[in-house]
């Protein structure tokens, strides 16, 4: 039986809006993440996505509900170490050079500084700053902001990675080396949640595609099936008829 | 946590600390305010002024001499009373002296502490930190800071104990940049004016834990700034008010009521005042610039205590810092 690293059970979250209204972000949801596993989590904006990656990260506690990581309750903070995260809109203070960025993030995780200075130019160079560690990140495009992002995400080589709209922002050449990396995670026996509107990088990496509308599931289901006997590509369509005909299911 | 993942943490994130306090808006203001105090320190020059070792009697006498003989008897005797100048900024600013050119020196440096390490090298200090909490607390960093697994109170006091540092680097540069001016320009080393880094020291950390917890709560730069200067301000209020009545007639005393509110928030909140006597006192220099009579009463009557002073300042600010640790609480541990 493959080791189930996340799991999440009857996971509800509103927000209440400034007109005291509220909004059901997630509503009873349930899920699990096994080991060695892409998984592409889609749904149009406001769908929850990025709601369930914040919750299982903890930064928000769910209204009701549970969530495990790697066995532990999210309470539980040591889990962390096993986690990268991209999440989005990254701001850095501009004051720090990505070195340092990684030195903060990577000593806090509790890296010891013998490995972190190696691990740092691997991770620099693996998204391709390696010849701009020393520069000030106040002076860094989007895309190479977005390139530092995954960089301290994948800092430790954790166990899981949890990307939202990791590509935001790549050039050509950086998705590419992006699309590689996370092959080779999958290759290594790592699992990563991929949230993307871009359909065809989900399309093309994910094991497992998961469908998510007004706070459910509405399709949760291996690559194969949703793919069917389609030629090209196929996820637009077959999400357009998941929501016309699909029950949630939970 | 390993002693070495302590050291190390604190190594980066006073690191962090030191850019942050570089590239603040403040900092040109600051060098510019160093460089000036050095500057002022180094251009003290005396003329007719001696030195209390190499004194003769039959040349000139301070005035303290002519107060204890009477001033006709020194003139009987034929010696002149001492009558020297202090000149500061190569000379544009002349001050009349008539004592010893320790005395002169002493006189200079409770006035330098001034604006070093007491009341306006303090706030200075605290206006030139008071962005560094809200910052580190800006969404996106302090989301990415909290997928560490550590606890947010931890990094919050990491954080406040590397601004600590970056502060204390930056009074050995004032502190010991002014003395070492100023010894090299009179060519008298006070050693003792170096207790003046030390209360800067302990001063900020009882004063800056109030700015972390605006800080936290309010995540705004301008919230800490105008807060952390009013609580300094309603600090020396209940650290006079305390004085006050300490020294007041029964007729001008205040309630009982009042007399023990205040006693209360004395203990209670950081004690500037009593920061101001204790480093007076330790530098030496309460005789070359008396504080008012009624903080001098304080002292000389054993009601401003040193340890139990600065303990109990220490104390409060352990509080303030507790609470600012509560603000950050972890979501999922609520």
């Amino acid at each position: 039986m493959t080791e189930c690293i996340l799991k999440i059970e009857n996971v509800s979250k509103a927000f209440k809006t400034i007109r005291k209204s509220k909004i059901q972000a997630l509503d009873n949801l349930c899920l699990s993440v096994p080991k060695g596993a892409i998984i592409g989590l889609v749904g149009s904006n406001r769908a929850g996505k990025s709601t369930l990656l914040k919750l299982v990260l903890g930064l928000i506690k769910p209204d009701s509900g549970s969530i495990t990581r790697f066995s532990k309750p999210v309470s539980d903070r040591s889990t962390l170490k096993h986690i990268g995260a991209v999440l989005e809109s990254p701001i850095f203070p501009s004051h720090l050079t990505p070195t340092a960025i990684l030195h903060i993030l990577g000593s806090l995780s509790g890296i010891a500084s013998e490995d972190l200075s190696r691990m740092i130019i691997e991770a620099l160079t693996k998204v391709g700053l390696e010849d701009r560690q020393e520069q000030s990140v106040g002076g860094f495009s989007r895309g190479m902001t977005q390139r530092l992002l995954i960089a301290q995400a994948i800092l430790a080589t954790p166990p899981l990675l949890i990307l939202d709209e990791p590509l935001e922002g790549l050039d050509f050449d950086a998705r590419q080396k992006v699309r590689d990396l996370l092959i080779d995670w999958r290759q290594e026996g790592r699992s990563v949640i991929l949230v993307s509107h871009e359909l065809e990088e989900i399309e093309a990496l994910c094991d497992r595609i998961i469908l998510l509308a007004n706070g459910k599931i509405l399709r949760d289901e291996p690559i194969e099936n949703w793919r069917g006997n389609s030629q090209g590509p196929f996820l637009q369509k077959a999400m357009q008829l998941a929501c016309a005909n699909t029950t949630p299911i939970g | 946590m390993t002693g070495s993942q302590f050291l190390q943490i604190l190594k980066c994130l006073t690191g962090e600390s030191l850019r942050q306090a570089v590239a603040s808006h403040l900092f040109p203001l600051l060098l510019f305010y160093s460089a000036m105090i050095i500057t002022l320190a180094g251009t003290v020059r005396f003329t007719n002024i001696p030195e209390a070792s190499s004194y003769e009697i039959a040349q000139r006498a301070p005035v303290e001499e002519a107060a204890r003989v009477g001033k006709e008897e020194l003139e009987k005797s034929g010696i002149p009373l001492i009558q020297g100048e202090i000149r500061l900024l190569f000379g544009a600013v002349k001050i009349p002296w008539v004592k010893f050119r320790e005395n002169a020196v002493r006189y200079f440096e409770s006035m330098l502490v001034f604006f070093t390490s007491d009341a306006v090298g303090l706030i200075f200090a605290l206006i030139w930190t008071a962005g560094f909490i809200p910052e580190f607390l800006q969404g996106f960093w302090w989301n990415m800071l909290r997928l560490r697994p550590l606890s947010t109170g931890f990094m919050l006091l990491g954080k406040t104990f590397s601004i600590v540092i970056v502060l204390s680097l930056h009074g050995i540069i004032l502190i010991g940049g002014s003395w070492i001016a100023l010894g090299i320009s009179t060519n008298v080393w006070n050693g003792l004016f170096l207790w003046s880094f030390a209360i800067l020291v302990v001063q900020f950390i009882c004063f800056y834990p109030a700015s972390v917890f605006l800080g936290t709560w309010s995540r705004s730069t301008m919230v800490a700034i105008i807060g952390s200067i009013a609580f300094w301000a309603i600090c020396w209020m209940v650290n006079q008010a305390r004085i006050s009545n300490l020294s007041a007639t029964t007729a001008e005393s205040s309630s009982g009521v009042a007399i023990w509110l205040i006693d209360i928030a004395y203990w209670a909140l950081p004690k500037p005042i009593d920061f101001s006597i204790i480093l007076s006192d330790l530098m030496g220099t309460i005789k070359e610039f008396p504080p008012p009579t009624a903080w001098m009463n304080a002292l000389e009557t054993g009601h401003i205590m040193p340890f139990a002073s600065i303990g109990t300042s220490l104390i409060s600010s352990v509080v303030v810092l507790w609470f600012s640790c509560m603000e950050l609480k972890d979501p999922v541990k609520e």
